[in-house]
């Protein structure tokens, strides 16, 4: 009778199917002991690496996180365009991704965001002097975009010589080199950089788009995004001011603080 | 009946009472579905468990006696219960089903809306209005760029003959359901698209799995 039962219970297993997704790891586990952050490394305000110490906006909510979630935070360097790649890979040598990574419907179908924790919109730095001051300014003209960055696909809608390059660092080079007569990102990208550049400066009133940022996750975390989203409100409410005064002196809060009762719901996980 | 072997007398009215089952279930529409995801478990369980029973017993039982005149016909009774509960059963399913399964509701295709704008939405369906109509908005991008689908509120207004009624809130993949009353006329759903932020979104909006609950 003991192997009709066996019988019995392996066909009803192969009837029925059985649901073979591996489970989502438990976020605390996840978050634990050591974890990998990618980060940008050279971008003033936001995530700056100099004389073996890390600082920034993006640095201080990765330390925030940490000392809430308790877990010791490893900055790993990665350029804008590695962020969506690192986090695809099976192997990824980071956890998360902090690195003004603008959420967007299409990089939801690769990875997972938890966010937003800062509005902003794309906006335009020239070489102090520069005589443009309007979109219709740049038509024709040679403007520097970072690689893998929203601002690469939209730029004021005209018509301009893009030059992608794989850092900001390299596109402001090109600029100082009067290689490219502009540069552009995310505003407060920008702001943060001309604050500690005098020859820098962001062209007044030209924003375009919305860009919010999150934290990039690997795909299908919906756990882990709620984990975090629970932390980034209360980040927003009781950090975000602070920190944002601290580190982007130059910039003004406005309406790049995110209303921290409406996040962004979680991606539920696909089959 | 004295003509069949001991299996047929089982199998018969077992093979009607899964047909007439099956029938209802697909009557069912959803509802069948899940009765039967439900069924599968213990069904599957009582058949593996029959069959091994069956293996058993076609084993020769020399010592056993032959069944009388009066075990053969207490079989074909049970058996003639089990066909009528099974054939009773499928009538009144079918009854049921004529009154209260849900309508199937169109809509019309996926189209492009702009956030902050209402668009309508005619809706038809096959038989009288009167019911709860529920639908699942699916949103999709159209550019690269934006946050638009999932931080998105939708918002859908039943129009009744003209009327424009309570709106409803939901959001991408999540079901709304809308009170139609009966005798209404012409329905129309007026779908509105928010989203947070200055993101001048575009998405593509489509009401799928639109019925008429009633």
């Amino acid at each position: 009778m003991r192997r009709t039962a066996w019988v019995a219970l392996f066909a009803c297993l192969a009837l029925t199917g059985c649901n073979a997704r591996t489970p989502e790891p438990e976020p605390a586990d996840y978050l634990s002991g050591t974890v990998p952050i990618g980060v940008n490394s050279d971008l003033p305000g936001w995530s700056l690496y100099r004389n073996g110490v890390w600082s920034g906006f993006d640095i201080a909510l990765g330390n925030w996180l940490a000392g809430e979630l308790g877990f010791t935070p490893q900055y790993v360097p990665i350029t804008t365009d590695e962020r969506l790649k690192v986090l695809k890979r099976e192997d990824s040598p980071v956890k998360l991704v902090i690195s003004n990574f603008s959420i967007t419907d299409v990089r939801r179908d690769e990875v997972d965001f938890a966010g937003p924790y800062l509005s902003d919109a794309q906006g335009l730095m020239t070489l102090t002097g520069s005589p443009i001051g309007t979109p219709a300014d740049i038509e024709g003209r040679a403007v520097c975009v970072v690689l893998g960055s929203t601002g690469e696909t939209r730029i004021f809608g005209a018509k301009i010589n893009s030059r992608p390059e794989n850092t900001l660092d390299r596109c402001v080079q090109r600029l100082r080199a009067r290689e490219v007569d502009a540069v552009s990102t995310d505003q407060v990208i920008l702001e943060g950089l001309a604050s500690y550049a005098s020859d820098l400066r962001v062209v007044p009133g030209m924003r375009v788009g919305s860009e919010r940022y999150g934290i990039g996750l690997p795909n299908n975390r919906p756990e882990l995004c709620e984990y975090l989203s629970a932390a980034l409100t209360r980040f927003v409410d009781e950090e975000w001011t602070r920190k944002f005064g601290e580190y982007l002196p130059a910039s003004v809060p406005g309406d790049r603080k995110p209303n921290s009762r409406v996040l962004d719901p979680c991606e539920p996980a696909t089959p | 009946m004295g003509m069949l072997t001991r299996g047929a007398r089982w199998s018969v009215p077992l093979l009607v009472a899964t047909f007439a089952l099956t029938i209802a279930l697909l009557f069912w529409g959803d509802r069948g579905g899940f009765v039967a995801d439900v069924l599968a478990l213990p069904i599957g369980v009582v058949g593996v468990l029959l069959a091994a029973a069956g293996i058993r017993a076609a084993r020769p039982d020399p010592g056993g006696p032959a069944p009388g005149m009066r075990a053969v016909l207490t079989q074909t009774v049970v058996a003639l219960i089990v066909v009528a509960a099974g054939a009773g059963a499928a009538i009144g399913v079918s009854a049921w089903h004529a009154r209260h399964v849900d309508l199937t509701v169109s809509v019309g295709d996926a189209v492009r809306m702009a956030q902050d704008t209402d668009t309508d939405l005619k809706a038809t369906v096959d038989g009288p209005w009167g019911g709860e109509l529920v639908a699942v908005p699916e949103l999709s991008p159209t550019g690269d760029l934006g946050d638009c689908v999932l931080p998105a509120t939708v918002l859908v207004r039943p129009v009744i003959d003209g009327q424009p009624q309570a709106a409803y809130r939901t959001r991408h993949g999540e079901q709304v359901a809308l009170p139609i009353p009966a005798g209404a006329k012409r329905v129309q759903l007026r779908v509105r698209v928010e989203v947070p932020g200055e993101q001048k979104c575009e998405l593509l909006v489509r009401m799928s799995d639109t019925r008429l609950r009633r």
